[in-house]
């Protein structure tokens, strides 16, 4: 009897879970339809008459927007298809066509990175943060290609990181990574009381008295016998 | 199936060894007739036992599966560091334990602190890195847990690490049995040579800590105090984010391709993609090996087979747990001691003779406290000393073990004090 007067209240919660979850989904259709794209595909090229160079994307994806000014073309809220996130960029380049693969832009908490090939030993511009305003340090930086083994460039040698925090890399051909590690300090434990954010120096220096404590009173004992 | 099933279980791995273990303590002390290899036996035993104990993550995985961060290091584990989650980010390297425990093969449980001292040089380790290592404390925070916590097990066992768990004094004790099956007899260094010997341990430490600073320069800051020391590594591991000839005694330690070569040797380790790591000239940069770790693992090997423990007298590591435990004022409060009765001691010299590292206070010195910096409590001399409570080795004023009277009853009484 009771089981039966519990029933429609399982089914009516039942059903207000799956519609709690097909919300969203439907939701975030409905966004994407009314949201304009422009989808490209592997085999279109960004070409840039001016400089002599084109840019290609090996992977299919869409953008809501994408411009090309002074030869600098920028790409906002760009997904590949093998990408997570949308990512705002913007990359030019000179005597040099491009096949991107893969990036991660726009989030100074997480490392960001662009991987693509180079054909001819131009130059590129790529900002990962186009229009921030918070500078980054060289030291975040890395710009390598594999060579027998990964060559970690130096900056200065073959890069440079602008104050704009776009990086310009010249002179390199074949794959190239560009990646931003995240030395933000948002990691530490600033946020956690002054005794949790050193616990562990604290609790290896009350370790350490302890054993000094403890190893004095055996000695003082050791010695009255 | 179940093999799997308990190789990835920790507490019933973990259980099944330390019932192992007690079982091997027992057998060999209840088996052991000889009493002058009786302490030999279980030192040997207690030394693998550590062995598997620093590397425990080869055997309790979590195994790396394919497409796994480290699944091209090998199938088992980076590291299964004991007490990572209370370390969590503050100290997320492992415990530092006074033993040659290297940093790079895989599945190792504790840290080496020399690694630990040289790597926190590096500002850059106060930050979150390539392969989601996190360090939410800062550089000098991290060197003074890491010397509290080796001040802390050297005053507890003192240089009984070097000669009871440390895995290279296990590797140099098979070279000697190596030798001794090979009935070759060992060299000496003179005294004047082996005091040199131990002095200079504590020169190489400073040596090679300020040669951390010097290659972290453009780290530390900003430009190079000698050219060539940018970061060179490849992306996504700490070298990649400092210098190519960081941890510069790494590079030169004989622990670390001894470690790689054997977890290569059983398979725990892709030779393949570790001869590969590479970013510059091997002899310096290679991430897991160097020429110069080789040549230093070969010279290493040769001079142990000719002189006992020969590392030992110019480990670094050795000086730091002997700096907290056989000087003023550790020395006063170290637990773990070498102790000689002066009234029992015939001078017949067998102690300073059988000791691997030539240490000599126990023969030199009146009585009480014999512990010096070059003795590694493996009571080697205790065991040999033929009269009963000559020399003993005692723990917080307990006699862990003594001398005991193994000659036959006449050659005792001819000691003039006992008689």
């Amino acid at each position: 009897m009771k089981a039966e007067k519990g029933r429609p209240f399982l089914v009516g919660l039942a059903v207000a879970i799956i519609a709690i979850l097909a919300f969203p989904c439907g939701y975030q259709t409905v966004q994407a339809q009314t949201e304009h794209k422009t989808v490209f595909t592997s085999a279109d090229i960004f070409i840039t008459p001016d400089f002599n160079s084109s840019i290609r994307f090996a992977i299919n994806g869409s953008c809501s927007e994408v411009s090309l000014v002074n030869g600098v073309w920028t790409f906002t809220n760009l997904r590949l298809n093998n990408s997570q996130a949308s990512n705002n960029f913007s990359i030019t380049a000179k005597d040099s066509n491009l096949t991107i693969y893969s990036l991660r832009t726009g989030d100074f908490n997480r490392s960001s990175f662009l991987r693509y090939t180079a054909q001819g030993e131009g130059t590129q511009t790529v900002n990962l943060y186009p229009g921030s305003t918070r500078q980054t340090h060289w030291s975040e930086w890395s710009v390598t290609v594999p060579r027998s083994g990964t060559i970690w460039l130096s900056e200065g040698e073959n890069w440079k990181l602008q104050p704009d925090n776009s990086v310009i890399v010249w002179g390199l051909t074949g794959n190239i990574s560009v990646v931003r590690y995240n030395f933000s300090p948002s990691y530490r434990d600033s946020n956690l009381p002054l005794h949790l954010q050193h616990s562990i120096a604290i609790i290896t220096a009350e370790v350490l008295a302890t054993v000094v404590a403890t190893t004095v009173i055996i000695q003082i004992t050791a010695r009255r016998r | 199936m179940k093999i799997a099933v308990w190789e990835n279980d920790p507490y019933i791995v973990v259980s099944l060894f330390v019932v192992a273990v007690a079982v091997g303590v027992a057998l060999i002390l209840k088996l052991s007739k000889d009493k002058t290899r009786k302490m030999s036996n279980l030192r040997l035993f207690v030394q693998c036992a550590a062995v598997i104990v620093v590397f425990m993550g080869l055997l309790v995985g979590p195994f790396n599966q394919p497409g796994s961060l480290f699944a091209p290091l090998g199938i088992s584990p980076r590291d299964r560091l004991i007490g990572a989650d209370i370390l969590g980010t503050q100290f997320p390297d492992g415990i530092s334990i006074p033993i040659l425990a290297c940093y790079y093969p895989t599945g190792r449980t504790v840290t080496c602190p020399i690694w630990h001292l040289q790597a926190y040089v590096f500002p850059f380790w106060d930050y979150p890195r390539g392969y989601q290592v996190n360090y939410s404390t800062l550089g000098i925070e991290k060197i003074a847990i890491t010397l509290g916590m080796v001040a802390a097990a050297a005053i507890i066992l003192g240089r009984a690490f070097c000669g009871w768990l440390c895995p290279f004094g296990l590797f140099q004790d098979v070279l000697t049995r190596i030798r001794k099956t090979a009935r070759l007899k060992h060299l000496n260094f003179s005294d004047k040579t082996s005091v040199k010997l131990g002095q200079s341990r504590y020169i190489i430490i400073a040596v090679f800590m300020i040669l951390s600073v010097i290659f972290a320069s453009y780290a530390i800051f900003g430009y190079e105090l000698i050219p060539g020391t940018r970061p060179g590594g490849p992306e996504g591991t700490e070298a990649g984010i400092v210098s190519n000839i960081n941890e510069p005694f790494c590079l030169v330690c004989p622990m670390r391709p001894l470690c790689i070569i054997a977890e290569v040797g059983i398979g725990q380790m892709n030779w393949s993609y570790i001869s590969q790591i590479v970013y510059g000239p091997f002899w310096i940069s290679g991430f897991y090996l160097t020429s110069i770790n080789l040549i230093i693992l070969a010279i290493v090997i040769i001079l142990s087979l000719a002189y006992r423990r020969f590392w030992c007298r110019i480990c670094p590591l050795g000086a730091l747990t002997a700096l907290f435990s056989t000087f003023t004022p550790f020395k006063q409060i170290a637990l773990t001691k070498l102790e000689k009765d002066q009234q029992k001691c015939t001078k017949c010299g067998v102690c300073k003779r059988v000791c691997p590292t030539q240490a000599t206070a126990m023969y030199e010195k009146k009585g009480g406290d014999v512990t010096e910096s070059r003795c590694m409590l493996c009571a080697r001399c205790v065991e040999i000393c033929p009269y009963e409570g000559a020399l003993k080795m005692t723990f917080a004023g307990k006699t862990l073990a003594k001398s005991r009277n193994w000659l036959p009853q006449n050659k005792t009484d001819n000691n003039p004090k006992t008689a």
